[in-house]
């Protein structure tokens, strides 16, 4: 069961491989974040996250508020950068997830405001992950580095699945339950992704 | 304690059509609202006070906290009116502060308490607004309040859902219980909280009238992210 179950992932992970120019629908309805409305450009060299987080919402992205605590991270670009509106929030949340951050949104849709925080956390602080349907799994994948809640159909009892399901996240940083008919998948969006089309390969007749 | 009653006033700024009649809001400002990126929390409460006309209750080891705790923005920024409050309590709540209704009638008092005060949701002796589970427009434009909630899942086994929902829930002291041997689950917790755990509950519902299978427990090894 264990070698079909990897065989299903690899077979997955290889289409995944193959289709990794086109990025997932856009979600229906509005977006998760406020949306930027002019590009971001980036000269080459080091640059601080927090100074990154701070054009970003110059470009008209969300306002973003910062844990006390966090490090002065920084990024390095090679060459100057030029990123369009409906990009940027994939290209700052994959930056935040490189150096352990995660994002809580406020609650309006599309949210104005997101807080940083480090995740997973040993420390007190806020985290409030949005809770996503099962046909919102493109939202969760558009935004690596917002906690969300995701429900994802499971039809399977094998709890051999299951069990190897978690282990291929590669760390803890998503949590799994199982409810009824379904998984609700917790962590950063690019991992509770990755997560929840691995779920969708062990299912009976995934692909 | 010493209470400090920033201010008391006629709010004329009431918002138009509310959702709720029966739940109070909170009166907009008259014109965007700013807020600078190096402000305090308290400062910026104290701003919104003045602004609006609402009566804010901040006992003293609050305000202490409140007044040396940075809002952590990055930018200075212009709320419209429609957001001032929603905004400001989200931003309350990313640092635990809490707030209540001291008094729901007209002219309606809130009281805001910090986390490392003792009297803030670690130690919370606030009542909780409470309301119900449809009511999610109050929600979303009332994110920081302490609230309470229940919802009924008609199509699953509460007992065996509210166990396993630890393992994904987070730290803001939300709690979610089953009523006895309803069907029913009570939800208390931050506004925001609150909210994205009412659409969770209801999202999980909807697959158990689809696929009604046993309920697991949590799988191993998968419990420990955000704790």
């Amino acid at each position: 069961m264990i070698a079909r179950a990897l065989g299903l992932l690899v077979a997955g992970a290889l289409c995944a491989c193959a289709s990794t120019p086109a990025p997932p629908a856009a979600p229906a309805g509005p977006g998760l974040l406020r949306m930027p409305t002019r590009p971001l450009e980036l000269a080459a060299g080091e640059l601080p996250l927090r100074d990154l987080l701070g054009r970003w919402t110059d470009c008209g992205g969300p306002d973003v508020a910062l844990a006390a605590d966090l490090v002065d991270a920084r990024i390095a670009l090679e060459r100057p950068l030029r990123i369009e509106p409906g990009e940027q929030a994939r290209y700052v949340e994959r930056a935040l997830r490189e150096h352990g951050l995660a994002l809580s949104a406020a609650p309006q849709r599309p949210a104005p405001l997101v807080w940083v925080a480090p995740w997973p956390s040993s420390s007190p602080g806020y985290a409030q992950p949005v809770s996503l349907g099962p046909d919102e799994l493109a939202g969760a994948d558009a935004h690596p580095a917002l906690l969300v809640r995701l429900v994802v159909p499971w039809d399977t009892t094998d709890s051999a699945l299951l069990s190897f399901l978690s282990s291929s996240d590669g760390g803890a940083q998503v949590a799994i339950i199982r409810g009824p008919g379904c998984l609700v998948v917790m962590g950063p969006g690019r991992e509770v992704a990755n997560v929840a089309r691995g779920a969708a390969a062990l299912q009976p007749g995934g692909s | 304690m010493l209470l400090a009653l920033l201010l008391t006033a006629a709010n004329p700024n009431l918002p138009q059509n509310p959702a709720s009649a029966a739940l109070p809001e909170l009166p907009r400002p008259p014109a965007a609202f700013a807020i600078a990126a190096d402000a305090k929390l308290m400062d910026v409460l104290r701003a919104l006070a003045d602004s609006t006309g609402q009566a804010i209750l901040v006992d003293q080891q609050s305000r202490t906290v409140l007044e040396t705790t940075a809002t952590g923005l990055l930018r200075d920024t212009n709320v419209p009116p429609a957001q001032a409050w929603p905004y400001v309590q989200s931003l309350l709540a990313f640092h635990g502060a809490q707030c209540s209704y001291e008094l729901r009638e007209t002219p309606t008092l809130v009281a805001v308490r910090s986390p490392n005060s003792g009297r803030g949701p670690a130690g919370s002796n606030a009542v909780p607004v409470l309301l119900e589970a449809g009511q999610t427009g109050w929600l979303e434009r009332h994110p920081g309040f302490w609230v309470r909630t229940s919802i009924k899942l008609p199509n699953t086994d509460v007992r065996q859902l509210v166990n396993s929902l630890r393992a994904v829930q987070t730290q803001n002291l939300e709690s979610v219980i089953n009523a006895g041997e309803s069907n029913v689950v009570i939800v208390t917790g931050f506004g925001s909280s609150v909210l994205q755990s009412v659409q969770l509950l209801r999202l999980i519902d909807e697959q158990s009238a689809r696929h009604p299978t046993p309920l697991g427990s949590v799988v191993p090894g998968t419990s420990g992210a955000g704790k």
